[in-house]
């Protein structure tokens, strides 16, 4: 496997699917001790992480594109 | 920073820099998870592949949970029941399997980069010669007659349409390791049919390294769930559900978070999503998976045992055999994934404790109790008579638990020596005697 540059999208998503992953398998908890109120906003934060890692990613490359061309 | 999963010709990263007019609508070929749709899409519209990806696979995630609950039989009270999301939940569903819909029929009528014509247009090719229309109402005709046919045979029943899912992806699975091989060996593994003209790329493809993370990833998250189960049936340890799937989660998660920085495993994101449902589900089954799969059930002529147990599967208790009797039962019943019925004499004694990971439980006239992890501890005295005292033990994990009575009959109150007005008897189903009127 060869090293490349740090890919922050399969960082998050995989730190999350770990972390849930983790959560249910050590102790004995249940969707339910999760409660409605965490169900939803977490996927939304990550969404929303997401969401701006590649919109700072895209302004950064933008703003290199005009850089290199001036 | 650099972009793994998109595009790199040296075409598309010119597309890039400067504005250039809209791509026609092609499947990828390559950086794709099923039929490269998502991607195509992504190329057409000059929007990031996640968009279409994730609203796809949340598409499929709502059907596919819709297939599994009609597979499992679990009414709309099972699950969280709120009267006000009726208009979301049916937009949800409504919009899922439009989105599903879509998707296939972009598969098959849209054709790939390397390909000139669509899986539909290559069909047409190989049907006997006719004009467009023609040709189309002939291949409607097929499909609609096979349809039709099917539904004669039964064939539309959940468990077929599943087998066939699954056969499905493993097909799709083997006929894309042969293209991809194929493309990796330089020319396509479906060549175009004679007369048709093939699409030609008109810049080569720069060659990409293929990383071996994914597959080496899920496959020790396979043989960690295997070697789990085996050990759990070897004696080693008890385990509750959850944990396979968990354990497969946290597994697929590490993986990604190593692809972060070396190899590439992005598409690890498709199976590990498909897991959290899974896994949160699977959260809410704390009965003992023994019993095996299948329906349980106990009617009035049937011995009663003191345990039932099923995995997948409903049990159906009619305990009317202890009527008029004082034989004091206790019965255990446990179903992982079903519901639990269990009719009591009308002169029984009741003790019930009914726990559900997600479903209903119901105890004769008491409040019904729904959502996830339901418990229940009552009592319920007879209205006629002094019987039997029954206590039930009831516990599934996704499911339904239900204890009703049955009412008396004219000779058991005869027996019994009670006598009922007329309208006390109407309520029962009972006809007043002609006598009495």
């Amino acid at each position: 496997m060869t090293r490349h540059p740090f890919d922050p999208f399969s960082f998050v998503l995989g730190f999350m699917f770990a972390l849930l992953g983790l959560y249910f398998l050590v102790g004995d908890r249940t969707a339910a001790d999760l409660g409605v109120g965490w169900i939803w906003p977490v996927p939304v934060l990550v969404v929303g992480l997401l969401a701006t890692l590649y919109g700072a990613r895209a302004l950064r490359r933008s703003r290199e594109r005009e850089e290199s061309s001036s | 920073m650099r972009r793994m999963d998109e595009d790199r010709t040296p075409a598309r990263l010119e597309q890039r820099a400067e504005p250039t007019p809209r791509r026609r609508l092609r499947r990828r070929v390559h950086d794709r998870v099923v039929a490269g749709v998502c991607g195509g899409l992504a190329d057409h519209f000059g929007v990031s592949m996640l968009v279409p990806r994730v609203a796809f696979a949340a598409a499929a995630i709502v059907v596919a949970l819709l297939f599994l609950r009609a597979w499992l039989g679990f009414g709309p009270s099972a699950i969280y029941y709120d009267p006000r999301l009726d208009g979301l939940r049916m937009l949800t569903v409504t919009a899922s399997a439009i989105a599903v819909l879509v998707y296939l029929a972009l598969w098959v009528f849209v054709p790939a980069e390397n390909q000139g014509t669509s899986a539909a247009g290559r069909l047409r090719h190989r049907l006997p010669p006719a004009s467009g229309l023609r040709a189309w109402l002939g291949m409607l005709s097929l499909v609609g007659g096979g349809s039709v046919f099917g539904a004669q045979l039964g064939l539309w029943s959940v468990d077929v349409v599943w087998a066939f899912l699954l056969i499905g992806i493993g097909v799709l699975l083997f006929r894309r390791d042969a293209e991809r091989r194929a493309l990796d060996g330089g020319r396509s593994a479906v060549q175009p049919e004679a007369g048709v003209p093939a699409w030609e790329p008109s810049t080569p493809e720069l060659p990409r390294e293929r990383s071996p993370l994914g597959w080496l990833v899920l496959g020790v998250a396979l043989l960690v769930v295997s070697g789990t189960a085996i050990l759990q049936n070897l004696g080693a340890f008890e385990l509750r559900l959850v944990r396979y799937p968990a354990l497969a989660l946290t597994v697929l998660g590490a993986g990604m978070v190593v692809g972060a920085w070396a190899g590439r495993a992005r598409w690890l994101m498709l199976p590990a999503l498909l897991l959290v449902p899974v896994v949160l589900l699977a959260s809410l089954v704390r009965v003992p998976l023994v019993g095996g799969v299948g329906d349980r059930r106990v009617d009035p002529g049937s011995d009663i045992l003191p345990e039932y147990r099923t995995v997948l599967g409903s049990i159906y208790l009619d305990l009317d055999a202890l009527r008029l009797t004082d034989m004091d039962r206790t019965i255990r019943a446990s179903a992982a994934f079903g519901t639990i019925n269990v009719v009591v004499p009308f002169d029984a004694h009741v003790r019930a404790t009914g726990r559900a990971g997600l479903g209903t439980v119901q105890v004769g006239p008491h409040p019904l109790e729904t959502g996830a992890e339901v418990e229940l501890d009552t009592t319920w005295e007879p209205r006629f008579g002094d019987g039997a005292t029954i206590t039930l033990d009831l516990a599934t994990g996704i499911g339904d638990i239900w204890v009703y009575r049955r009412d008396p009959t004219r000779r058991d109150l005869r027996e019994l020596g009670i006598k009922l007005s007329d309208r006390e008897l109407r309520e029962l189903g009972i006809r007043p005697p002609r006598s009495d009127r």
